[in-house]
């Protein structure tokens, strides 16, 4: 669509205006504020939107305030291969006029124009919706087209359906409806019918399961009636029997008794007659036992009589050879003590010798180490010394040999001083070896110093060095010359040899031992003396040797062992002898013991033989016999255990039986208590309980074919809504392009544009950062707003240059935006403006430095 | 002569688990009618008595409504009646015969038959009953019971009433089943002059005698059942052999088929099937299907039974049913559908299975629907989803 003018008359302030604008290219509308800007374009709104006959808020907004006429609105368009005026004037004398003016003139009027345009526009593809979305104004300034609904942009985008509309929209939301009749919105949890289908086969299954208890219950009633009845009937027989049987039984045993009584009277005359028998039997049995032990208790109390006799005499054999062996042992430890004592004695005398020895020896030791310690000579030194002595002589021998001499002659009396020393009387003539310096003076005459010559000097220096050494070896050595030094060497070698031989005669004295060890062992071979000697009644004479002392000794200590075998083999004769003598005792008092007990218990037998009855006759005891055999075959036919028992279980089988018939009469009247319950009629349990359960068979029925639809709504749903999120997805991807490709020349070449399913800005991405479109800055929304408007209004030009385009009009926008970012979107639209129509409505035309048609109002 | 009216298995309280509540309590209701039906016919032929070959009632307990109201149409009874129990309602301790409602509010006219034997009950007419105490068939049954009664006095008629299946229908119940040349031979000797039966739910003639009949029930119970919906009028005199004429008061049907389908002409005729049946209200119909339709097809046949349930007195799934559903190209392409819908339309048959084809089948539903939407935005005449569907 383009416009190509628009005329107002009598609309709101303007009394008439007309604006003819470029059909391509940018269309610059200038003027001020409140000059009628955006109240031509809301009266181009109301020309395509409103019949003439409308009288709506907003058309009589649009009337003039003070004349009385009516809004008229005429424009001129093109809409695919019409071109056309199309006029409107509302409230006044309506009217509504459409020329078409290309391909074919026509014209119409009233409604049929305002239907005939409409389905123009409809022809042309002109989306209604679209065109008021691209519009920027100052109050949409941030906001971004709601581009959605449109199915022009749909279609451009590259798919027959859009995702928000036309028939698989239309689809997607019938199958919304579908699954929002069995689940949840967010959790696709069960709800109403299949939410009612679920709770309905709950409540059937519940039913049906109280039906089916109450029922089991009426059943088991029944059962339990019949059954208690049946047993009831059983019982009664089973008592009848019972009495019979029990009566049979009673007469039965009563014949028994009568038979037990008469053999037990048997049983006692025959048991009598064998006690007679068996007690004088005893009595002779036991008389015998009585002699035989009276015997043996005399032969045992004899042999422990013997016992006793023998046993005194090993006590008092062994007693005798016990003092021996006392007396022996004695003996032989006096003769060992004397022994020792003798050794003691020789021990000590030869220690003490040794020690004394050891102590002299020790003695000369030190005073030659003390003497050694005085003379500091040793080889080395002497022959040291003597060397210093022979160069010291030759050196000096060298002085005296080669000095030059002055002789002094006083020759008056006038003194003479040589060398400060007056030369005396007799002295007249002193020769003086001129190896130093030395003055002689006449005083007051003369003075003449003598200075020895260099060789001199040398030669002297030379011997007083000899000299200096000589003595200082000397005084090392202790010794004032070399004489000395010889006779102290001499000195040296005597005191060594007494000191080797004193230390060889200090070893053989030891002999490796301790010196303090030996000292000890005296001291204490002294103290063993001394205490035999206070002790011993007499020591033996010194002249007795040790050998024949050693020999006393063995042959006590012989005797003494021979006294303790005699002793011990006694006592263990004496041992045996008293055993023996104990067995005898207990033998003999065993016996006695028995004696006694059988002679009691003979007596005892004989007393009751005695008390018994006297014997019956043989013939007498052959009937007795006869009678009793008779009378225990009889009982015996009688079976009396297994009568017995049978009377036992007869007895309480009547009672028992009996109780049973009172139980069971009460079961069955309990019975018949529940059983009325269920059979009054006033409940029907296995009715009840078919109803419940074919209530829960519908209900299953019911339930399943109800979850059955309820899975298909839910998976045909999701299925839907899964490929239509893909293919929003898939959708926006061009208009992203577009939008990304104009963002990058405002906002530089690394921006990222993010558009959501519903053809919006979502985001912007700089440098790896994302913000939110909501969050970014005024300026920089009213930028993208523009540029998404743009990208659409491209997206649809590109698709057919004379088709579904729209004008995009940009009404007073931009008023965030810096310079920089003027003159890049300024650009933009330039570029745009190349296939699209774009009318710029401004009061500030500073903003759009763009090549333009310019129009000032 | 003795005419007398024969009737059996009136099942009083039986529950369908395949009829909703409302049609189920008509179909209470009707099984009332049956008796008061019965009633009039009785009257109209001039009938002197009426024989109920056991199973009055579906249970030996029964609910207090059907107990009340089976207790009024029994009083309004024109002539006497002989109640004979079955093996539903047999005599025992929880029998409904033996609770108070019953004992205390029987009519007059109205007699158990509580013992086994030989009961008159006129100056000409003997009945010799065999009523059930259990689960188990009486012992004896009515058979040996005629082997061993007297033939029937001169000017004396002498029916057998009994219940129980005959050993040629009896299945497993084979050894405690009645054995029909026993019967033969009580009738021969004039044992019994006609033996009055219950239990089989069909009208039958056992052994084609003319004599041994089984009226059936006079409301149908189950699809299986050939004749049900009779009662029978006996005109029965001594030495002449009874005429027997049966009489339609039942006015429910039970009806099943087997329908093998795979295209919308089969589909078609399934739907013609049901729409043929007279008294929808009154009729249960049970198609059995196999085979495989198309997707269209099977919402069509879905559409065709839910808009037919309502008028029907139910139209059951049947458990043998084993119906595929199979995706056609044609299914799909015929609604032209397109972007996202075509393609989750494509998943959708890819993944198969009975929950997509399911899923499949709604969307053709639903695509059907709103191009009829859209068509009524377009051309503002309305098309609903279910038009062409006849209704009654």
């Amino acid at each position: 669509m383009r416009l190509h003018r628009i005329t107002l008359q009598d609309y709101r302030g303007v009394a008439e205006r007309t604006v003819r604008f470029a059909p391509t290219g940018l269309t610059l509308v200038v003027g001020p504020n409140e000059i009628g800007k955006t109240s031509m374009i809301e009266a181009l709104d109301l020309l395509v939107d409103e019949k003439a006959t409308a009288r709506k808020q907003a058309i009589r907004d649009a009337q003039p305030v003070h004349r009385d006429a009516g809004p008229c609105v005429e424009a001129e368009l093109s809409v695919g291969a019409y071109r056309l005026v199309y006029r409107k004037r509302w409230l006044k004398a309506p009217e509504c006029e459409l020329r078409v003016l290309d391909p074919a003139p026509a014209q119409s009027t009233g409604d049929q124009a305002h239907e005939r345009f409409l389905q123009i526009l409809a022809e042309g593809g002109v989306d209604r919706f679209l065109w008021r979305q691209l519009r920027v104004d100052q109050a949409g300034l941030v906001v971004q087209a709601d581009v959605k609904a449109s199915t022009v942009l749909a279609s451009v985008l590259g798919s027959a359906e859009t995702p928000g509309t036309g028939p698989e929209a239309r689809l997607h939301e019938l199958a919304h409806q579908e699954f929002r009749r069995y689940y949840t919105e967010k959790q696709h949890a069960a709800t109403g019918d299949l939410r009612a289908a679920i709770d309905g086969l709950e409540e059937a299954r519940a039913a049906h399961e109280a039906a089916q208890r109450t029922l089991g219950e009426a059943e088991a009633a029944i059962a339990e009636f019949e059954r208690a009845g049946r047993l009831l009937s059983e019982n009664t027989a089973e008592l009848t029997a019972a009495r019979v049987e029990l009566a049979a039984l009673e007469e039965r045993a009563k014949t028994l008794d009568g038979e037990r009584d008469q053999l037990r009277n048997l049983e006692a005359r025959l048991d009598s007659a064998r006690r007679l028998v068996d007690a004088a039997a005893k009595v002779d049995e036991l008389q015998q036992t009585v002699d035989g032990l009276a015997e043996d208790a005399d032969a045992a109390a004899a042999q422990a009589a013997r016992a006793q006799q023998t046993r005194d005499e090993a006590a008092r054999r062994a007693e005798s050879l016990r003092a021996q062996s006392v007396t022996a042992r004695q003996a032989a430890r006096r003769a060992g003590e004397e022994l020792r004592f003798q050794i003691d004695v020789h021990e000590e005398r030869a220690l003490g010798e040794r020690l004394a020895k050891i102590d002299k020896t020790g003695e000369r030791l030190r005073v030659t180490a003390t003497e050694l310690g005085r003379i500091a000579i040793t080889e080395d030194l002497l022959e040291r010394i003597e060397a210093a002595h022979q160069e010291w002589e030759v050196a000096r021998a060298s002085v005296d040999a080669g000095a030059p001499t002055v002789a002094v002659t006083r020759l008056g009396a006038a003194p003479v001083h040589l060398d400060g020393a007056p030369l005396g009387d007799g002295d007249i003539t002193r020769t003086v070896p001129v190896s130093e310096p030395f003055t002689v003076e006449a005083p007051d005459v003369v003075r003449i110093v003598v200075t020895p010559g260099a060789a001199e000097h040398a030669r002297r220096d030379r011997m007083m060095q000899a000299r200096a050494a000589y003595d200082e070896v000397c005084a090392q050595a202790g010794v004032s010359d070399a004489a000395a030094a010889r006779a102290a060497d001499r000195e040296r070698g005597r005191l060594l040899a007494e000191h080797g031989n004193c230390e060889r005669e200090l070893a053989a004295a030891l002999a490796g031992d301790d010196p303090a060890a030996l000292a000890h062992k005296l001291a204490h071979l002294r103290d063993r003396i001394a205490r035999f000697t206070a002790v011993a009644d007499a020591a033996p004479a010194p002249q007795v040797t040790v050998d024949r002392l050693r020999e006393a000794e063995s042959d006590a200590a012989l005797a003494a062992e021979d006294a303790d075998a005699h002793a011990g083999a006694a006592s263990q004769q004496l041992a045996q002898c008293t055993d023996a003598l104990t067995l005898a005792q207990v033998a003999a008092a065993t016996f006695s013991t028995r004696l006694e007990e059988r002679r009691g218990e003979l007596e005892r037998s004989r007393a009751e033989l005695a008390a018994l009855p006297q014997p019956v006759d043989g013939e007498q005891l052959a009937d007795l016999r006869t009678a009793y055999d008779t009378t225990t075959s009889r009982i015996a036919d009688l079976a009396p255990e297994l009568l017995e028992l049978k009377l036992k279980n007869a007895r309480a089988l009547v009672p028992q039986r009996e109780q049973a018939k009172v139980e069971l009469r009460e079961r069955r009247a309990a019975a018949t208590t529940r059983l009325a319950v269920f059979s009054e009629g006033e409940r029907g349990p296995r009715e009840a309980a078919d109803q419940t359960g074919a209530a829960l068979a519908r209900a299953q029925e019911h339930h399943d074919r109800v979850q059955r639809r309820a899975q298909a709504a839910r998976l045909l749903y999701e299925t839907l809504d899964a490929h239509r999120l893909e293919a929003r997805r898939r959708y926006a991807a061009p208009l992203r392009d577009r939008v990304e490709g104009y963002a990058a020349m405002v906002f530089g070449p690394q921006v990222r544009i993010g558009v959501g399913d519903d053809l919006t800005i979502a985001t912007k991405t700089v440098g790896g950062v994302t913000v939110p479109f909501e969050q970014l800055s005024a300026g920089a929304r009213e930028q993208l707003a523009l540029l998404g408007r743009v990208s659409c209004a491209d997206l649809i030009s590109a698709d057919s240059a004379g088709g579904p385009g729209v004008p995009l009009i940009i009404d007073d926008a931009l008023g965030h935006s810096d310079r920089g970012r003027l003159d890049a979107l300024a650009a933009i639209l330039g570029a745009a403006a190349e296939r699209l129509q774009i009318i710029v409505l401004t009061s500030a035309p500073e903003r759009f430095r763009i090549a333009a048609t310019r129009i000032d109002l | 002569m003795a005419r007398f009216l024969h009737t059996a298995d009136w099942q009083l309280g039986m529950v369908r688990a395949f009829l909703p509540p409302e049609a189920q309590a008509r179909y209470d209701e009707a099984r009332i009618d049956a008796i008061r039906a019965l009633g009039r016919l009785a009257e109209a032929e001039g009938c002197a008595f009426i024989v109920v070959c056991g199973d009055v009632f579906e249970h030996a307990q029964i609910g207090a409504k059907s107990a009340a109201r089976s207790m009024r149409a029994l009083r309004a009874l024109p002539v006497p009646v002989y109640l004979l129990p079955g093996n539903h309602d047999p005599l025992n301790a929880g029998s409904v015969y033996r609770s108070r409602w019953f004992t205390t509010e029987r009519p007059e006219h109205v007699t158990l038959l509580d013992a086994p034997g030989l009961v008159r009950i006129s100056d000409e007419v003997e009945l010799l009953a065999a009523p059930w105490y259990g689960k188990q068939p009486p012992v004896p049954q009515l058979d040996a019971m005629a082997a061993q009664v007297e033939p029937a006095a001169p000017g004396t008629v002498r029916i057998g009433v009994g219940h129980g299946a005959t050993e040629d229908i009896a299945g497993d119940m084979s050894g405690t089943a009645l054995r029909p040349e026993r019967f033969t031979a009580a009738l021969n000797r004039r044992a019994l002059d006609y033996v009055a039966l219950g239990d089989h739910h069909s009208l039958r003639d056992v052994g084609s005698l003319g004599k041994v009949w089984y009226p059936g029930t006079p409301e149908p119970t189950r699809f299986t059942e050939t004749a049900p919906g009779h009662v029978l009028v006996v005109d029965l005199e001594p030495d002449i052999p009874p005429k027997v004429t049966p009489h339609r008061v039942g006015r429910w049907t039970l009806a099943e088929r087997t329908w093998e389908l795979h295209e919308s002409a089969d589909v078609k005729a399934l739907l013609g099937w049901l729409d043929a049946f007279p008294d929808e209200s009154r009729t249960v119909a049970k198609p059995i299907l196999s085979g495989s339709l198309s997707l269209s097809d099977h919402a069509r046949l879905t559409d065709g039974l839910d808009v037919r349930r309502d008028l029907f007195a139910a139209i059951p799934d049947s458990s043998r049913s084993s119906l595929a559903i199979r995706a056609e190209d044609a299914d799909l392409d015929g609604l032209d559908l397109t972007g996202f819908a075509a393609e989750a339309a494509a998943d959708l048959r890819e993944r198969g299975g009975p929950a997509a084809l399911d899923a499949l089948e709604l969307l053709l539903r639903l695509a059907a629907r709103a191009e009829d939407a859209g068509s009524v935005r377009g051309s503002g005449q309305s098309s609903g989803p279910r038009s062409g569907v006849a209704t009654a």
